[in-house]
C-alpha cells in the first residue's frame, strides 16, 4: 500500500488553515447564539425556562440647568446665593414668604436620576472663584451645598451609603428645615463626588445643588458690565 | 513477517502523520476553547454606563454709579 506523504509546510498549511476555519466558526455560531432568547425543555416535565438578563441604564437631568443671578452694581464685597433674597438689583431667588420668585432662574440646580440603576454623581466646574471674577482674589468665593430633596425644598432620602467605599453624600449636613447650607470652596481643577450611591427611585431621586458666590468690591472696576459664566459638569455612572 | 526496508520506512512515515493529526485536533481544541472564552469573557465583563450634563451659572457686576454731587449753585428740581 502507498503510504500518503506530506511534507512538513503542508502540514503547517493544512493546519493553520483548519485553526482559521475553527475559530471563525466559533465566532460565528458564539455571535448568533448571543442574539437568539435560549429557551431549554426539561425532558418529560414541559417547563420552559427563559433567561432574560435586564441591563442597568444611567440617565441623568438638570430640571434648571441654568443660574441667572442678573445684574447689578455693587460698592462691597457682595454675597449671592440660590437660595436667599439676594441684595439690591440681583435676582432675588426666594420670596419674603420663603416661596420661589422664579420659576427657572437663580434657583439650585436639582439633579435626578431618570435611569434605572444606582449612580456615582460627580460634579466639576471649569472655573473657582478666582477665576470667576477678576477683582479680588483675596475675598472672591465660588461655593457650593448638596441637599437630597428638591426644589420645593422638600427633603428627601435619595443618597444611601455605597457599600464599597463607605461613602455617600458630599458635602453632608445642608437643611433646609434648619436653613443650614453646608457650603464647600469650588476648586476647578478638581472632581467633586456629591453621592457615592444615588438611588433612581422616585420619589427619591434627586438633589439639589445650591451655589454661593461671594462677588469682590472692586469687581465692577474689573469687569464692568462683563457678565461672568461658569460651567458646571456633572457625570452619572453606574455604580453595578 | 519480515519487513522490508521501504516498507519499516512507510510504516514510520504513517506513525509521524497519526502524530501530526493528534497534535493537529489538540490545536484546533486549544484555539477554540480560547476563542470561545474571550468571547464569553468579554460579554461579561463589567460594563459602566455614564452620562454626562451641565449647567451654567452667569452674574453681571456693573460699574458702581456715583450718585453724590457737591458744589456750590442751583439745582434743578
Amino acid at each position: 500500500m502507498e503510504i500518503l506523504r506530506i511534507t512538513n509546510s503542508k502540514m503547517a498549511l493544512i493546519l493553520a488553515i483548519t485553526i482559521a476555519i475553527s475559530a471563525f466558526g466559533t465566532v460565528i455560531n458564539l455571535n448568533i447564539m448571543k442574539d437568539r432568547i435560549m429557551v431549554s425543555k426539561i425532558t418529560a416535565n414541559s417547563v420552559g425556562t427563559v433567561n432574560l438578563k435586564v441591563m442597568g441604564f444611567v440617565a441623568i437631568d438638570i430640571l434648571n440647568s441654568e443660574i441667572n443671578f442678573g445684574s447689578g452694581p455693587i460698592n462691597s464685597t457682595t454675597d449671592l446665593s440660590t437660595e436667599q433674597i439676594n441684595p439690591g438689583t440681583f435676582s432675588q431667588c426666594i420670596e419674603i414668604n420663603d416661596t420661589y420668585n422664579h420659576t427657572y432662574e437663580c434657583r439650585g440646580l436639582q439633579v435626578e436620576n431618570l435611569g434605572n440603576t444606582y449612580i456615582n454623581l460627580t460634579m466639576s466646574s471649569d472655573q473657582d472663584g478666582d477665576s470667576l471674577f477678576l477683582g479680588d482674589n483675596l475675598t472672591d468665593e465660588f461655593r457650593f451645598a448638596v441637599a437630597p430633596g428638591n426644589l420645593s425644598g422638600v427633603p428627601g432620602d435619595s443618597c444611601y451609603t455605597n457599600g464599597r467605599d463607605d461613602e455617600s453624600l458630599f458635602p453632608t449636613g445642608t437643611n433646609y428645615i434648619n436653613r443650614f447650607m453646608n457650603w464647600t470652596v469650588i476648586n476647578k481643577s478638581f472632581i467633586y463626588t456629591i453621592c457615592h450611591n444615588f438611588s433612581f427611585w422616585m420619589p427619591n431621586n434627586s438633589l439639589v445643588i445650591e451655589v454661593n458666590v461671594t462677588v469682590p468690591a472692586n469687581e465692577g472696576t474689573f469687569s464692568p458690565g462683563i457678565e461672568r459664566f461658569a460651567y458646571l459638569s456633572f457625570v452619572g455612572a453606574d455604580i453595578e | 513477517m519480515v519487513m522490508t526496508k521501504k516498507g519499516v520506512a512507510a510504516k514510520r512515515a504513517e506513525i509521524k502523520n497519526k502524530t501530526v493529526i493528534v497534535l493537529l485536533i489538540v490545536l484546533v481544541v486549544i484555539a477554540v476553547v480560547t476563542v470561545s472564552w474571550i468571547i464569553i469573557s468579554s460579554d461579561n465583563a463589567p460594563h459602566t454606563d455614564i452620562e454626562r450634563t451641565g449647567a451654567e451659572l452667569s452674574v453681571n457686576v456693573l460699574p458702581q454709579q456715583n450718585t453724590s454731587s457737591s458744589g456750590i449753585g442751583n439745582f434743578p428740581p
